[in-house]
């Protein structure tokens, strides 16, 4: 990207790239999410659907996804339901 | 699991059974099978206990939890303390647990619940009627591992499996000589194939090139799965393990194989049962493709 890209990203309200790219990698801002990786998926299986009681769906790939801690505990007896393990990786 | 054999005279009539893993998966080590005969039943070579062993590396754990989910159905466990633990600890642990979950000691047995092995890697083998669910745990004090067996079962066929190798051939000919000079390969196509009548969406994912997302249950919401097609051809390796005349078992290995055949299923009221007919075939290098014979039993 060159300075004059920068400069409109900045003038546009976003942050350069190479901000929001070091966000993208580092822990939510808030740390009441936990990340968690699936195991126990056959390889057939490409995610994990947890449905939610508000209706959302918690979605678990095989690069895991970030899900709030709070609910950590039932959201690993809802998957264990369907035979996945919900391994916490980083927890925050 | 699957029937007897006969053999006599080295006629051996037998069936076989084929798993399939992510494509490249390799053979779990040989040094398995002897001497100990670990995860391998070579009185049955159609034992899951070879390709379908769950290992456990208990690690710097002080004491796991394990689950055994099985049909939607979780069986939580008493907790296990690692230190000094044995094979007959950890059966007697997860047979426990699948009576309390409410299984009948006839299923949930030591005879469907094989643990062999030594601290810190044990092979955990659920058979029979208990195969097919998958292990997790929750550890304290350190983290333990459980790998669940990456080879999946291709399951019950209509009539057995078909090993096929087509070969194409081109005769070289000289105008001086009515015989051929050489003869050259110019294809060959290796085959598993079979009529695969077990309805589950394993069966379906193989049929029909697909995949599947797990929507696990939620209050009012039951739990299903959703197989999605693709024109992206899915690579499979397979394993047709069956047994040869001097009793032991037989493996046809490729770690490449695709499985594009026509599906065409009928779904009858009470005539016949519903078949998905699948063929493999291999997509890698002719060396690639082989046929481990054992013949001596380990010492």
């Amino acid at each position: 990207m060159s300075e004059h890209d920068e400069d409109r990203a900045s003038s546009e309200g976003r942050p350069p790239v190479k901000e929001r790219e070091s966000q993208a990698h580092e822990a939510p801002a808030d740390d009441e999410t936990t990340f968690v990786l699936p195991e126990g998926l056959p390889f057939q299986c490409t995610a994990l659907h947890l449905p939610q009681e508000d209706g959302a769906t918690l979605v678990i790939d095989r690069d895991g996804a970030h899900v709030p801690s709070a609910d950590l505990e039932a959201l690993r007896e809802q998957a264990a339901l369907s035979g996945v393990l919900l391994n916490t990786e980083v927890s925050d | 699991m699957i029937g007897d054999l006969y053999n006599a005279n080295n006629v051996v009539v037998g069936q076989a059974a084929t798993f399939f893993a992510p494509k490249n998966t390799p053979l779990p080590a040989f040094a398995r099978v002897a001497p100990s005969i670990i995860g391998w039943n070579q009185a049955d070579p159609f034992d899951a206990g070879f390709l379908g062993a769950t290992l456990w590396a208990s690690g710097a754990a002080t004491s796991t939890i394990f689950t055994y989910t099985l049909d939607g159905k979780a069986y939580p466990g008493a907790s296990l303390t690692v230190a000094g633990t044995t094979g007959p600890l950890i059966q007697t642990n997860l047979v426990n647990a699948l009576v309390a979950g409410g299984l009948s000691p006839t299923i949930a047995n030591a005879a469907n619940v094989s643990v062999q092995g030594t601290s810190p890697n044990w092979n955990i083998v659920f058979r029979g009627p208990l195969a097919g669910g998958v292990l997790t745990k929750v550890d304290t004090g350190g983290a333990s591992t459980v790998t669940n067996p990456l080879w999946l079962p291709c399951g019950a066929t209509d009539q057995g499996w078909q090993f096929g190798a087509a070969k194409s051939t081109q005769s070289i000919n000289i105008e001086e000589q009515s015989t051929p000079v050489a003869m050259t390969v110019t294809s060959q196509q290796v085959t598993l194939a079979a009529s695969l009548s077990e309805d589950i969406t394993r069966t379906l994912n193989l049929a029909l090139n697909a995949q599947n997302t797990t929507t696990a249950p939620a209050t009012g919401v039951a739990g299903f799965d959703t197989v999605t097609l693709t024109d992206t051809v899915l690579t499979y390796a397979v394993a047709m393990v069956s047994a040869n005349p001097e009793g032991f078992g037989r493996i046809v290995y490729a770690p490449q194989w695709t499985q594009l055949a026509n599906a065409s299923v009928n779904l009858r009221r009470a005539s016949d049962k519903r078949m998905y007919g699948v063929q493999f075939e291999t997509v890698c290098a002719t060396n690639l493709i082989q046929i481990i014979n054992f013949t001596v039993a380990g010492l």
